[in-house]
């Protein structure tokens, strides 16, 4: 070790004869140029353990010269001074830098001032900063412990490093690209690990549960993570991302976004005296740390009332809408799909189904959804369709009204409504209906909406009747009913009675019509002896009118020739006196009208007509 | 000649009415109370005419109503029944009992009548007993004038026409007597009842130790076939038998 000093002081002696042979040049060159100069001071870490090396840089962003740097009385010089210049030449503007370094280790334990180092610049002296080193105990809080390289057994207690002094070197941190979102807003968070120390392996024991999120992950721990340098504080880091979700709100209010835990393995190098270690590249050790991020809250505000429009289906972000159908020209009753393209930027899969505001001539089904989601380093993109299924119930020329989508746009912190064309659809009429259609195509029917039940309402006249009065009780209903009978009786009665009295009448009549016919034909007789004409035959038809009047019951103003022969003959009278008798009236009546006297006959008409009439007596009787 | 019996109908009538003018002024005063939504007054005020001994199909339709909308179900089956029995045809009455019978607990199936007879019954119950009365009276009437009328003929072409009108004439007389009388039994014997007790057991014999057999809730409306001391002996549309209480139902 000793030797290792030497070698350093004369090597840096070295240079510093040829830092002093450029110096002058330098200071004459940027003699003019005064820069805002401060001696700055920074060491690789500030907490370390007994032994472990550790680098103080003095940068001067300007030239300078008697660097003076404090005694590292109670640290052992590794290497140091070592200098370093730069030159950059920005915009024709040149600027020099010195810096100067020590590798120091502690010796014991305890908390070092390191005094400030001065520097004179222009003439002027600045000082450096104070520095404050903690120094721990060595790491001795190993959990596991590897060897590998040989079978080195002896492990320096100087060389161990504590987890503690690990904070700087291995941790996760999350990030959020916003700090305060609308609910349904999409944010991205990144769980990254930064480690100088190079890890074995790494395992995770708490992934992070987004309570209030709806998350979706860009990739998950599980993949093999790149690593990239990054610089922090001006401190080199290894870095991976081991998780990165897309986090969309669910509730307003400040949200938690969880930590996240994590195994490392790291492998450490260690010291060893051991020749071939050395020579192969000396030991390791392995030890297991625990990681943990922090936790971050986020503030969720909710979407604002104000503007909120009417139908707002839940979407934030960006969106556009395209609505088409798949044919123009159908029959009634058959079925047409309208597409409902919603594409863009956002919580698409939150949208509701959007309800179609269609005229009545339109039957709707509810929509088929299809989603063409990916998910980006920026977010959740891609579109949804919603597959209506529309039934045109009537024919003509119809339309599929616009169509209304909302959405809230977080940049812009405002709602923005999206309006669809119009789409016309010629409708054809169906098979089956042409007949109906075509009278009142227009008219739709509606079926009455029944809003509730209830009784129907009371009457208002009403006609009072005695309870139990009945007229089909009644004495009025008996005697009416009799009523009827008694007069068809009574009527019976009469008619047989009418009846009697009639025949009565006849038979007397005709009983009569032979007497009274005796006593004219003596009547008749008594003339016939007088030798009287007139009379005779006037008696005579008498005898035989009178007669035959009463006997057939004809009233003798009706009673005629043909009338009597008719008669008598329904009767059943001989047609031989039948003859006789039209003779022998026909005699009587010429003899009453004529003036011809013709007396010779008178006495065989007489006997004649005696004949005659015992004859129809004979017949009437039978 | 008919309408000289339904002058006499009406004379008779006119004399009721007369005596009626009270009551029509009650019937008035009742309705204005339910469209206030009084309904128990009306029903106090409807039951008033009832007890003056007049009814009429609207008095128990509103008297029902009443009923209903002051929720006493039972009640209001009962009178709803009775104003069917006086006007079996009116639509707001048929549709209002069966607005009711969707309250009660008990859905009993109704036990199918022969079609002949269904047809038969509704037929008769087409017309009042008096109407059916002056049916016959009418149609007993005509059938004598046309005997008289027989009797006098003397052609035998208008002796046959005139003997086959009596016959027609003399049948109608008959059946509407017929008619009237079935209607006149229906109207003034009470053999229907409703029940108006929340729950009874119907049992198999009329005393309590009796098996029961069934049960059946309040406003359940069923035929009375015969009474036995303070029992009844039911039977349902479905056809189920049993003895009740007599005091557990009224009659319509």
């Amino acid at each position: 070790m000793i030797k290792d000093t030497l070698y350093y002081k004369v090597k840096m002696r070295q240079r510093l004869v040829l830092l002093f042979l450029f110096l002058p040049f330098t200071l004459l060159l940027f003699f003019n140029s005064v820069f805002a100069q401060e001696l700055t001071v920074s060491a690789n870490k500030t907490k370390l353990a007994v032994g472990e090396q550790f680098q103080i840089t003095y940068s001067l962003n300007t030239s300078g010269n008697g660097f003076r740097h404090p005694s590292f009385n109670d640290f052992d010089l590794y290497s140091g001074p070592n200098q370093s210049t730069s030159m950059q030449i920005i915009n024709g503007a040149m600027s020099q830098s010195v810096s100067y370094s020590f590798i120091l280790a502690p010796r014991k334990e305890g908390t070092y001032t390191i005094i400030p180092a001065s520097i004179t610049v222009n003439g002027k002296k600045i000082e450096s900063k104070a520095l404050t080193i903690n120094v721990g105990k060595g790491g001795s809080n190993n959990a596991q412990q590897q060897q590998n390289s040989g079978n080195q057994q002896k492990q320096s207690q100087q060389q161990k490093a504590g987890t503690e002094e690990l904070g700087n070197n291995l941790f996760i941190k999350a990030s959020i690209d916003k700090s305060k979102v609308y609910v349904g807003e999409q944010l991205v968070v990144t769980y990254k690990v930064y480690t100088r120390v190079s890890i074995v392996d790494n395992g995770l024991t708490k992934a992070p549960v987004f309570n209030g999120f709806w998350s979706e992950d860009v990739f998950s721990p599980n993949k093999q993570a790149t690593l990239h340098p990054e610089v922090i504080d001006g401190i080199q880091y290894q870095v991976a991302e081991i998780k990165k979700a897309i986090l969309i709100p669910q509730r307003s209010g400040t949200l938690d976004i969880d930590a996240m835990e994590m195994d490392c393995v790291i492998r450490m190098s260690v010291k060893s005296n051991n020749f071939f270690d050395q020579f192969f590249g000396g030991g390791y050790r392995d030890s297991k740390v625990s990681i943990k991020s922090r936790t971050l809250q986020i503030e969720v505000v909710p979407l604002p009332e104000e503007g909120k429009p009417d139908g707002f289906s839940g979407a934030v972000g960006e969106f556009s809408i395209e609505t088409k159908v798949n044919k123009s020209k159908l029959k009634a009753n058959d079925g047409v799909n309208y597409l409902l393209t919603l594409s863009g930027k956002g919580n698409i899969k939150f949208i509701e189904s959007i309800k179609l505001d269609l005229p009545k001539e339109f039957e709707s089904f509810d929509p088929k959804m299809n989603d063409k989601l990916s998910v980006s380093n920026t977010g959740i993109s891609g579109s949804r369709t919603y597959d209506y299924l529309l039934i045109p119930r009537v024919a003509g020329n119809l339309q599929i009204p616009a169509l209304n989508f909302s959405y809230f746009d977080p940049q812009k912190k405002e709602y923005i409504t999206l309006k669809s064309a119009e789409i016309p659809i010629e409708v054809e009429q169906g098979e089956g209906e042409k007949a109906t259609a075509s009278n009142n195509s227009n008219i739709i029917k509606e079926d009455v909406k029944m809003l509730g039940s209830d009784i129907r309402y009371i009457k208002s006249k009403t006609e009072l009747n005695r309870i139990g009065l009945f007229f089909f009780d009644s004495y009025l209903f008996y005697l009416l009913l009799i009523l009827p009978f008694i007069g068809l009786v009574v009527f019976l009665l009469l008619k047989k009675k009418l009846e009697k009295e009639n025949s009565d009448v006849v038979l007397m009549r005709s009983k009569k019509a032979t007497k009274l016919a005796q006593k004219r034909l003596q009547m008749a007789n008594s003339y016939l002896v007088k030798n009287l004409y007139d009379p005779f035959y006037e008696e005579l038809y008498k005898a035989l009118y009178g007669y035959l009047s009463d006997k057939l019951n004809i009233n003798g103003m009706d009673l005629s020739k043909d009338l009597i022969v008719d008669n008598l003959r329904k009767n059943g009278a001989n047609e031989n006196t039948l003859k006789q008798l039209h003779e022998i009236l026909s005699t009587c009546e010429f003899a009453r009208y004529s003036s011809v006297k013709e007396v010779l006959g008178m006495k065989s008409d007489y006997d004649k007509s005696i004949h005659i009439i015992s004859e129809i007596e004979e017949t009437l009787r039978s | 000649m008919k309408k000289m019996f339904y002058i006499f109908i009406l004379l008779c009538r006119f004399t009721i009415l007369y005596a009626n003018e009270s009551n029509e002024a009650e019937f008035g005063k009742a309705n204005n109370l339910y469209k206030e939504n009084h309904f128990e007054k009306a029903i106090v005020s409807y039951k008033a005419i009832l007890n003056s001994g007049y009814e009429s199909s609207e008095l128990y339709f509103n008297l029902a109503n009443a009923y209903y909308k002051s929720d006493s179900i039972a009640a209001a089956i009962l009178y709803y029944e009775k104003a069917k029995k006086l006007a079996p045809f009116d639509e707001d009455v048929i549709v209002n009992l069966k607005i009711a019978n969707l309250k009660i607990k008990d859905k009993i199936e109704q036990h199918d009548e022969f079609v002949l007879f269904r047809w038969v019954n509704t037929f008769i119950l087409t017309k009042s007993a008096d109407k059916w009365a002056v049916q016959s009276i009418f149609s007993f009437f005509v059938s004598c004038s046309l005997i008289v009328l027989y009797m006098l003929a003397k052609t035998i072409g208008r002796k046959k026409l005139l003997f086959t009108l009596t016959i027609l004439f003399f049948l109608i007389a008959f059946s509407s007597f017929f008619f009237a009388s079935k209607n006149y039994t229906t109207q003034q014997s009470s053999n229907t009842g409703v029940l108006f007790l929340e729950l009874v057991q119907v049992n198999s014999a009329p005393n309590e130790k009796a098996t029961s057999l069934f049960e059946i809730h309040l406003g359940t409306t069923f035929t009375v076939l015969e009474r036995n001391g303070n029992y009844s002996r039911i039977k349902l549309q479905n056809t189920n038998e049993g003895w009740i209480k007599s005091s557990a139902y009224r009659s319509i």
